[in-house]
């Protein structure tokens, strides 16, 4: 009669009972890995990396020696056109806390937030005391412009499927639309299913 | 093959357990959640669903079902946003679910296939895409759009894969298990590649971005669809343009009518175990002795079985022509673009087939056993009668066709694009059935077909 209670017993657990909920807090740099599509670690090491890259050609150089500046730098576009929803602005915001961290270049906020900068510059005009009140025509203008894309490629065979990312990235002089720098950063991911037999 | 008691009392123990829900599909609350997607109440069909599910009519297993149609029901009601996170749901589910049903496959050869988790039909997920993207267009997002589209491209080029994936497993585990019926899994390969559809959704978000080139390509792959694919596009090739230098282009996008659902085949099976052969015959009255099909299966006696297995049944939409009006004038009518039926049918065959090859494994071998059962039952009597009957009612209870799918999906999609003067127009869809008899329609006031941009329009009629 053993098997027969085995059965049983395995039917009733496969058809699910299910445990409450646990919250458990990680480490913001803990690497997770649950789905196995493009997170928050796909999002800082390509930051990271790519930075790391940027910062380390020639052209910071030589923007430095010939205008005796520190390069201002401002993020364009960065398209998504991968197969997955990837929220682009945190990656965005990796590369921009890394840029800015390094000390080497100089930043100014993205197209998207200038509009809600300039109108509470515009209200200050109106309400601000005159010693408060920010200068209008006074921004930073961007010498750069950081643009790109994610790209990814999806194979598949028995049950694995292996997800290859691929981000590029430009750096564009504003003025003269010369491209000073072009990265590009890959990310390999093997994904299986657990399977057992019958 | 190898035999024994062990397969009759533990079916009848995990019934009890497990109730009636992995036995059978439930959907006679479906009945009336239909009428009112039918007659257009959308909202009634959100909460109908949402009761549903808090009446606990959906088991977990079931949750791709549910997150499927209240993904259509909140598309058809408006609410793009709650639509778009059930899609994503279903998507992620049915991912997650296609080889863990798989996996689990042994415990439907104790029972049935209503007692696995629902992963989903290929069709099904796929028009989880398709809408979704609808639902980012409608909120102006077209990166995510576009994303939904590449999934759902995707998708299709990796399905003749997965079933053949799938078939490798069936087998792999099949030969491991010495309980199981010999049977070569080969699974039917899957001819749908290319959906128009998404072709013409993508054609037109690139030209909304300023990609010509890439639009092209997208209308030159909708062309090859027809051409490559004739079992699915039976159809003329509806005219579709993205540019025009005589003014805007306003594209119109309609679903009409509901795709076919899942009914039981009731069929037979007769064994020889003389030419070691399995025949299976219709369990249809009108159809007796007629032969579905028939394996070369070594098997140990001479019987009967029932079973049953699922079929795709169409549900004939009344909507025969959609017209197009601005301003009270007649501007044109819609073509059929993508029949969701075909679609499904296609898809569906290749898992079908799968289905199929298990199903008549698990008749054969809980067959076999109920028969021996039966044997020993025999002493004669009332008593050996009613065992005997037990038997076979057990036999019979636990065999039932896995009849789940999404209810709320669209029949069939029809497209028009036509050029207009830019500016603000009264439009409106009208849908008609064979006799002329005007069955209903949309009405979108003050509409703006802007000179650049996507200008699309989309109406449901699902009768």
């Amino acid at each position: 009669m053993k098997w027969m209670f085995l059965v049983v017993a395995a039917t009733v657990l496969l058809l699910g009972c299910g445990g409450g909920k646990q919250v458990t807090r990680l480490d913001p740099a803990t690497q997770t890995d649950l789905s196995g599509k493009w997170n928050d670690t796909d999002a800082r090491l390509v930051a990271e990396e790519m930075v790391s890259d940027c910062l380390s050609r020639p052209w910071l150089t030589e923007f430095s020696r010939t205008t005796g500046n520190k390069p201002v730098v401002t993020v364009g576009t960065i398209d998504n056109l991968s197969h997955e929803h990837i929220g682009t602005e945190t990656f965005i915001a990796d590369f921009e806390r890394e840029l800015i961290n390094s000390s080497q270049v100089r930043f100014v906020a993205a197209k998207d937030w200038r509009a809600e900068i300039r109108a509470e510059r515009q209200e200050q005009q109106e309400f601000a005391s005159r010693e408060t009140m920010k200068k209008m025509r006074n921004e930073l203008g961007a010498d750069f412009i950081l643009q790109g894309a994610i790209k990814s490629i999806v194979d598949q065979e028995e049950g694995k499927q292996v997800v290859f990312y691929q981000t590029d990235l430009e750096l564009v002089n504003i003025e003269s639309m010369e491209k000073v720098w072009i990265g590009q950063k890959k990310i390999k991911k093997g994904i299986s299913q657990g399977k057992t037999s019958w | 093959m190898r035999s024994g008691s062990r397969f009759i009392l533990p079916p009848v123990l995990s019934l009890l357990l497990v109730g009636c829900g992995s036995m059978a599909t439930r959907k006679g609350f479906y009945e009336p959640i239909v009428t009112q997607v039918q007659t257009g109440n959308y909202d009634g069909v959100v909460d109908g669903l949402e009761k549903a599910l808090k009446d606990g009519k959906y088991d977990e297993k079931d949750r791709v079902v549910y997150y499927v149609d209240a993904g259509l029901a909140y598309h058809y009601a408006g609410r793009y946003d709650t639509s778009n996170a059930r899609l994503q749901a279903a998507e992620t589910a049915a991912e997650e679910l296609f080889t863990k049903s798989i996996s689990k496959a042994a415990l439907s050869l104790v029972l049935n296939d209503n007692a696995l988790d629902y992963a989903g039909e290929d069709y099904e997920v796929l028009y989880t895409n398709l809408i979704g993207a609808l639902n980012y267009l409608a909120k102006g997002n077209f990166e995510d759009a576009f994303v939904e589209i590449r999934r759902a491209n995707l998708k299709l080029e990796l399905l003749e894969q997965k079933y053949a994936d799938a078939a490798l497993q069936f087998q792999r585990g099949a030969e491991k298990d010495t309980d199981a019926v010999e049977i070569d899994y080969e699974v039917k390969p899957v001819r749908f590649h290319n959906s128009a559809f998404a072709r013409y959704l993508s054609m037109h978000m690139y030209a909304a971005t300023g990609k010509d080139s890439d639009a092209d390509l997208d209308r030159d792959l909708l062309r090859h669809a027809f051409e490559s694919q004739p079992f699915i596009y039976d159809f003329e090739l509806p005219e579709v343009t993205y540019a025009s230098d005589d003014g805007a282009v306003l594209s119109v996008v309609a679903l009409a009518g509901l795709s076919p659902v899942k009914e039981a085949l009731n069929l037979r099976i007769r064994t020889d175990k003389d030419l070691d052969l399995v025949q299976v015959l219709y369990d249809d009255p009108d159809m007796e002795q007629a032969e579905y099909g028939h394996l070369p299966v070594p098997v140990s006696e001479d019987y009967y079985f029932k079973f049953a297995i699922p079929r795709l049944v169409d549900r004939p939409s009344q909507i025969a022509r959609i017209e197009v009006y601005v301003d009270g004038e007649y501007l044109g009518e819609l073509q059929l673009l993508e029949d969701v039926g075909q679609v499904a049918r296609e898809t569906f065959e290749a898992k079908q087939s799968l289905i199929y090859l298990r199903s008549v494994a698990r008749a054969v071998a809980k067959g076999l056993v109920a028969h021996k059962q039966k044997q020993k039952a025999d002493s004669g009597g009332l008593g050996g009668w009613l065992k005997k009957a037990a038997i076979d009612a057990v036999t019979d209870l636990t065999e039932n066709a896995d009849l789940r799918c999404a209810r709320l999906l669209p029949g069939r999609i029809f497209v028009a694009d036509f050029v207009l003067s830019p500016g603000q127009y009264n439009l409106s869809l009208e849908f008609f059935d064979q006799a002329g008899a005007r069955l209903g329609g949309q009405a979108f006031p003050g509409y703006q077909v802007s000179a650049s941009g996507l200008n699309l329009v989309e109406a449901a009629l699902l009768r």
